[in-house]
């Protein structure tokens, strides 16, 4: 009575698996062929230093190889954090103001199609 | 001795043995989805390494699915459901504390720096979980409707 129910359930489950699971072996995939898939570049435009206010002016480029896009695109430098709603495909830069003087990554953020979290944070 | 009586006798152990044999291969069953496959499958499409079992509480957890499994099996269809259900659930128990709830962390070295990278796989968890909830259900239904003697 169950089996066709059973059936439809294997087949449902191994359809569903498939769509979950194909974007990050795409990535995976395509990583392992470059790893140097995901880069990002921060680099200063301008210092402002006066009684006031004391910041950097920088421009952040990220570059991204994959076809499948991360979304939520989080980026820790120095105190501040950076979100991207979407990185996809090329380059994607963005200028933003930093309150330290500091352009290092301490941190990124993101989900692979916006399923898959990453977070890779430097010690 | 009564012949019908030894007859009687022989059914009932064979009935017995019948039992222990459903409940073994049940277990097992069991045993190699929630601890074996299920986890396979997790580390397999997330690329995890896998995490080494120690051998002797694989025998502590083969054993305790084996001894339900026969449980299950001896006792009266109605009441054997509920063992089921109960080793289909510890199983998943399993199954979530192997593949540490959908968080694998890690401290990789990355251009001479130490990175901590955390993955998060939950949703693949809950796909996985949630479909053996449903063939738990599915099979208790199916024992319900057809219950064996």
């Amino acid at each position: 009575m169950f089996t066709p129910l059973k059936y439809s359930l294997v087949l449902s489950v191994l359809t569903l698996l498939l769509l979950i699971a194909s974007p990050l072996i795409i990535f995976t995939y395509e990583f392992l062929q470059n790893p140097d898939c995901l880069k990002v570049d921060v680099k200063s435009v301008e210092y402002v230093n006066n009684e006031t206010i004391k910041a950097q002016v920088a421009q952040v480029n990220v570059f991204y190889c994959s076809i499948i896009p991360l979304k939520d695109f989080k980026l820790v430098i120095g105190e501040d954090e950076i979100i991207f709603e979407e990185i996809s495909r090329g380059n994607t830069t963005k200028t933003i103001t930093l309150k330290v003087y500091d352009n290092e990554v301490k941190g990124i953020e993101f989900k692979v199609a916006g399923i898959y979290g990453f977070k890779l944070h430097y010690r | 001795m009564d012949s019908s009586y030894i007859i009687g006798e022989i059914t009932l152990i064979t009935r017995i043995l019948k039992n222990i044999i459903s409940g073994i291969i049940n277990g097992v069953l069991f045993y190699l989805i929630f601890i074996v496959i299920l986890p396979l499958i997790v580390f397999r499409l997330t690329n995890m390494s896998i995490t080494p079992v120690n051998p002797l509480v694989a025998v502590y957890i083969l054993g305790f699915f084996l001894a339900l499994g026969v449980i299950s099996s001896s006792v009266k269809p109605f009441i054997g459901i509920v063992f089921d259900v109960i080793l289909s659930l510890i199983g998943l128990l399993f199954t979530l504390s192997i593949v540490s709830s959908g968080e694998y962390g890690t401290v990789i070295n990355l251009y001479g720096y130490s990175v901590e990278v955390v993955f998060d796989f939950k949703p693949l968890l809950l796909v996985v979980i949630g479909f053996g909830i449903l063939f738990v259900i599915l099979n208790m239904f199916s024992r319900i409707v057809k219950p064996e003697d």
